[in-house]
């Protein structure tokens, strides 16, 4: 596909009817339960596969660890928390590296497979497409207010269990009522993301501010300052993008907040986009949410109307 | 921490955060703490432009109004609790008025009549209004149904002064069930009031 869409993943074309799609993250903590951490920072590493409307078959660990400071039975935890996730997702672990680092931090490589004709890039998104959100925004600056010691787990335990939750269902339904483009909300937020996806397929967005799923604490947080730096990175590389509108300011906060295994963000056909919703929530998803639709792009450059 | 600032320049801060150093968020996170005890002034000090936007958002938020200056990358926030918070400071100075008399000063009645119609209604327009205004003796004339300055008086209970009328003159007087504005106070309530005041002007 070119490294001009950047698209999530890459694509290798295996035969007429098949390619394989490889893709790899990792990342320190942003929770305090080892397990836990795992288990996001799998689903993460799995997430740009099911984007792509593929399966993750095998994975591999990628490991830093302070040997020196933390103990083994940590490690153990953050690798049992990923193993179960990979095995949920029906991939298998075949290996992995470590080596030795101050700070911990955990992912995967990953390889899946995709059928060609189920294969979903981030390229075709049509003007008229209803966009859809998966997952709520926030766990930025949730992680944020709990590495401050604003929150503990226990408060922020649905946006923890929502991170720890593969994107699967949503990958599987997608490709089954067939959609236009799709890409995940990770590290860039989901106006970075969007971006991506809108210059790629060469459109505009408009979003519906009060249709965005975010989650209610990261609103209340970010009002009193608890918003990581890359909020505001990702903010100034968008700042020619994005027409804020009366947006206020904590909800601008958490468009722009990276995520970290965030939900799929798709585009449909209008005439799909009713089916899409509804079998989403049958297969028992109920975050989801239609957040806008894609409109031509304006004087050349994709750009996101927030209204 | 607690550390009066005296250098000529200097603003004056009841309280300084060091938030240099500190990985995000412990810079808000220590504003926070210290904000919640509201100080009037405070000042920040951080080393990176998204402690500096975090603290402000923050502080916004908790009523305090931010100036920033910037210097070699390094940014001191003076935050100071907004004019709501001012005016509520004002009212609870603790001034106390002792009021002796139904007239004020002495030498002539009908003069020291007017002075008394002149006084409250003035004392209700200051900016600077006392804790708590205390009748004793005459003065507890001041209180009851026909008193002259009734209005005045129940518009500084209505701006958070307190009106202490003493029990014992109003019995003296047999004004006690005539009483219209003010509590009706005893011996030793007026002794507490005064002897905890910053400052007593006795009329």
């Amino acid at each position: 596909m070119g490294f001009e869409t950047s698209d999530d993943a890459a694509i290798y074309k295996l035969n007429g009817k098949l390619a394989l799609i490889q893709t790899v993250d990792f990342f320190p903590p942003i929770v305090d339960t080892p397990y836990l951490f795992g288990q996001i920072a799998a689903a993460n590493a799995m997430s740009d596969v099911y984007a792509m409307g593929g399966r993750p078959v095998t994975a591999m660990n990628l490991v830093a660890f302070p040997c020196g400071t933390l103990g083994q039975d940590v490690l153990a935890e953050i690798l049992r928390g990923g193993a179960e996730k990979i095995k949920e997702a029906g991939a298998v672990v075949v290996g992995g590296h470590s080596i030795e680092d101050k700070e911990p931090k955990y992912g995967l490589a990953v390889s899946g497979l995709v059928e060609i004709e189920n294969l979903v890039t981030n390229a075709q998104a049509k003007v008229g497409d209803r966009l859809v959100l998966t997952k709520p925004l926030g766990m930025g600056i949730l992680a944020t207010a709990l590495k401050g010691g604003e929150v503990d787990e226990g408060e922020i335990m649905p946006a923890i269990e929502m991170a720890a939750t593969l994107n699967r269902t949503a990958a599987e339904v997608m490709t089954k009522i067939g959609v236009n483009a799709c890409t995940d909300v990770t590290g860039f937020g989901l106006l970075g993301h969007l971006k991506i996806l809108l210059d790629a397929s060469g459109v505009g967005a408009q979003i519906k501010a009060e249709d965005v799923p975010v989650w209610p604490q990261a609103v209340s947080l970010a009002e009193i300052g608890l918003i990581p730096e890359g909020c505001y990175h990702n903010e100034e590389d968008l700042q020619n993008s994005v027409k804020l509108g009366s947006l206020e300011d904590s909800l601008k906060s958490v468009f722009f907040d990276p995520q970290t295994s965030g939900g799929l963000l798709i585009s449909v056909s209008r005439q799909r986009s009713d089916e899409l919703v509804n079998a989403l929530k049958q297969a028992g998803l109920n975050t989801h949410a239609v957040i806008g639709e894609v409109v031509p792009q304006a004087g050349g450059v994709g750009v996101i109307e927030i209204v | 921490m607690l550390l009066r600032l005296s250098r000529r320049g200097e603003k004056k801060v009841s309280e300084i955060v060091d938030g240099r150093g500190r990985p995000c968020p412990q810079p808000v996170i220590m504003t926070k703490k210290v904000l919640e005890k509201e100080p009037s002034k405070v000042k920040v000090l951080v080393d990176n432009q998204v402690a500096c936007q975090n603290v402000t958002r923050l502080a916004e938020k908790m009523g305090y109004e931010v100036e920033i200056t910037e210097k070699e990358s390094e940014f001191s926030l003076y935050l100071s609790k907004g004019e709501k918070r001012e005016r509520e400071v004002l009212t609870s100075t603790s001034t106390v008025f002792l009021i002796t008399s139904e007239v004020l000063g002495r030498g002539g009645d009908e003069l020291g009549k007017v002075l008394s119609r002149a006084f409250f209604p003035t004392l209700t327009e200051t900016a600077s209004r006392p804790r708590s205004l205390i009748f004793i003796n005459t003065g507890v004339r001041l209180v009851v149904e026909d008193s002259p300055v009734l209005d005045s008086l129940r518009s500084l209970v209505d701006l958070g002064v307190e009106i202490l009328a003493c029990g014992t003159c109003l019995d003296y007087f047999g004004l006690k069930d005539k009483v219209a504005v003010g509590t009706v106070s005893n011996m030793y309530d007026i002794v507490e009031t005064l002897t905890t005041a910053d400052k007593v002007i006795s009329l």
